[in-house]
């Protein structure tokens, strides 16, 4: 499902954000990505995406090489993927409907079925009640499940976040993981990518941990453990 | 693209121009007074050059008939004069007109028409001419014909008129070149401006997958709008002061201006197509920018 091999990122001012990165995540996985900030995990995302090019090795997602992608390739990519980022990056012109069917139309969907997806999504992440509301007017948890809403309407694959409950309170943050796991347990491979302890030791799923660039431990049922010695 | 994709883009960019209504009437105010400031320099250009092309068309060459002739000659010294494909119209001036002028210009020395009545005086014609570059070939010319006695010109005053309008004509063509391309520019601007304050939600598009014209279209039927919009009021700003104006000159006698009904077409075609092509335009190359991620 997704795949890094040997994997360098070395940014223009001369930072070095990842160094030969191995990384197998199969299909149905749930994969948590730990560090501190600014360990690579983010930068391991932007690979995903297509947002950055390696400056070595190989990403495939999807059994795609995304590395030599073109970049009118890449909207394609991407509709393929669930995104949730921690800033939920709503449309803020756009109702809560407006913003889940949105990603239908992109893929040019039929009117029917965004009348039949969308209410359907908003219910399972228990939005039902604000479809018509703008962004602004929801608190931080229910923009995020907005965001978790139009990251599965259209049944992708894979799904990833970027730091979820980055932006949210104990309680919201546990909500938002629950219906991440809830996606995972109907198929959907998901991918987070955070630093809350908490969250990460008490959901035993494999824990991917990075640090300064490397991957530093790799453990299904995993805890996260941040050592320095380690390395 | 699918035909439900068009329809949603469309509707798209007409939702949005609406729920940014701040902004979008923000650029549409920024289109109007563009427009409305380059409408008053085009309506003064336009006005320039008809009264260049005016000056073109005065009378220019005056052709003599010999005085005995009588109506039936005349008449073939006119057709053989209409022959020439450099005239673009003849105006009679009888005998009797040329005598009264005569008396009008001996006023008070009368006496030097003594010995002189309507018969001693010749019919002429008034000609303009298309080219007056080449009045003094066709003066020549006219005199070869059977009849005509005489023809005058002067070379000096159709060449000022010649040259004048001439040169009306370069420099309104010029002004109105640099006026469309400012135009072209603060409107763009502002386009440029009302994207950047949307950079935001273009990213978030891209991020989920959207392709680049799907993100553009809207933006573009945006920019169409509001150009549609701006041009179509500007229009009506400029042409209802143009109509006073042009009333009280026209009351004063003092110039002949272009009449609103000979305008308004070029105006609002100029206008709309200012607008609609420089607001989609601009939609298309500011929103580049923010596409690359």
């Amino acid at each position: 499902m997704v795949e890094f091999r040997g994997v360098s990122k070395r940014y223009p001012n001369g930072t070095l954000a990842l160094s030969n990165i191995n990384l197998k995540i199969n299909k149905g996985e749930f994969a948590f990505l730990v560090g501190q900030s600014g360990s690579g995990k983010s930068t391991l995302m932007k690979l995903l995406l297509k947002e950055e090019n390696p400056t070595e090795g190989e990403v495939y997602v999807n059994n795609n090489d995304v590395t030599t992608m073109k970049s009118e390739h890449v909207p394609y990519l991407r509709r393929n993927l669930g995104i949730i980022f921690q800033d939920f990056r709503l449309l803020p012109n756009k109702t809560v409907y407006e913003n889940i069917a949105f990603a239908m139309h992109i893929i040019e969907s039929i009117p029917r079925e965004i009348r039949r997806q969308v209410p359907m999504a908003l219910a399972l992440v228990g939005l039902s009640r604000k479809a018509n509301v703008y962004p602004e007017q929801l608190s931080g948890g229910e923009q995020q499940r907005v965001a978790v809403a139009r990251a599965i309407v259209n049944s992708p694959s894979l799904l990833i976040a970027d730091e979820p409950t980055g932006n949210l309170d104990p309680e919201n943050s546990w909500e938002i993981v629950k219906l991440l796991n809830e996606i995972h347990q109907r198929g959907t491979t998901v991918i987070v990518a955070t630093h809350e302890r908490a969250i990460v030791d008490t959901m035993k799923k494999r824990v991917v941990t990075i640090e300064k660039g490397h991957i530093v431990r790799d453990q299904q049922k995993g805890l996260y453990i941040y050592e320095d010695k380690n390395y | 693209m699918k035909i439900r994709t068009i329809k949603y883009i469309v509707k798209e960019g007409g939702v949005n121009t609406y729920r940014n209504m701040i902004m979008s009437l923000a650029s549409a105010g920024i289109v109007i007074a563009t427009l409305v400031i380059a409408g008053i320099f085009f309506l003064i250009l336009q006005n320039l050059m008809h009264s260049a092309n005016e000056l073109s068309e005065r009378p220019q060459v005056q052709v003599f008939c010999d005085s005995e002739l009588d109506e039936f000659q005349t008449k073939e010294v006119e057709k053989k004069i209409k022959t020439n494909s450099n005239v673009l119209s003849t105006e009679k001036v009888s005998k009797e007109d040329n005598f009264k002028k005569a008396k009008e210009m001996f006023k008070g020395d009368e006496d030097l028409l003594e010995g002189f009545d309507v018969n001693s005086f010749s019919v002429s014609y008034v000609l303009k001419l298309k080219d007056t570059s080449v009045s003094s070939d066709i003066a020549k010319q006219l005199e070869q014909i059977e009849g005509v006695t005489r023809v005058n010109f002067s070379q000096d005053l159709i060449n000022f008129y010649y040259t004048l309008s001439k040169w009306i004509t370069i420099i309104t063509v010029i002004l109105l070149l640099v006026l469309f391309a400012f135009s072209a520019f603060i409107i763009s601007n502002t386009v440029k401006l009302t994207i950047f304050a949307r950079r935001k939600e273009i990213n978030i598009m891209k991020y989920i997958g959207a392709t680049d014209w799907f993100i553009r279209w809207p933006f573009i039927i945006e920019g169409i709008i509001i150009g549609l919009f701006g041009g179509f009021f500007a229009f009506v700003i400029v042409m209802w002061g143009y109509q006073i104006i042009s009333n009280r000159i026209e009351g004063s006698g003092f110039t002949n201006l272009l009449a609103v009904g000979d305008i308004w077409r070029t105006v609002i075609l100029i206008f709309i197509a200012v607008g609609t092509l420089v607001g989609a335009g601009a939609s298309v190359f500011s929103l580049n920018k923010h596409l690359k991620v």
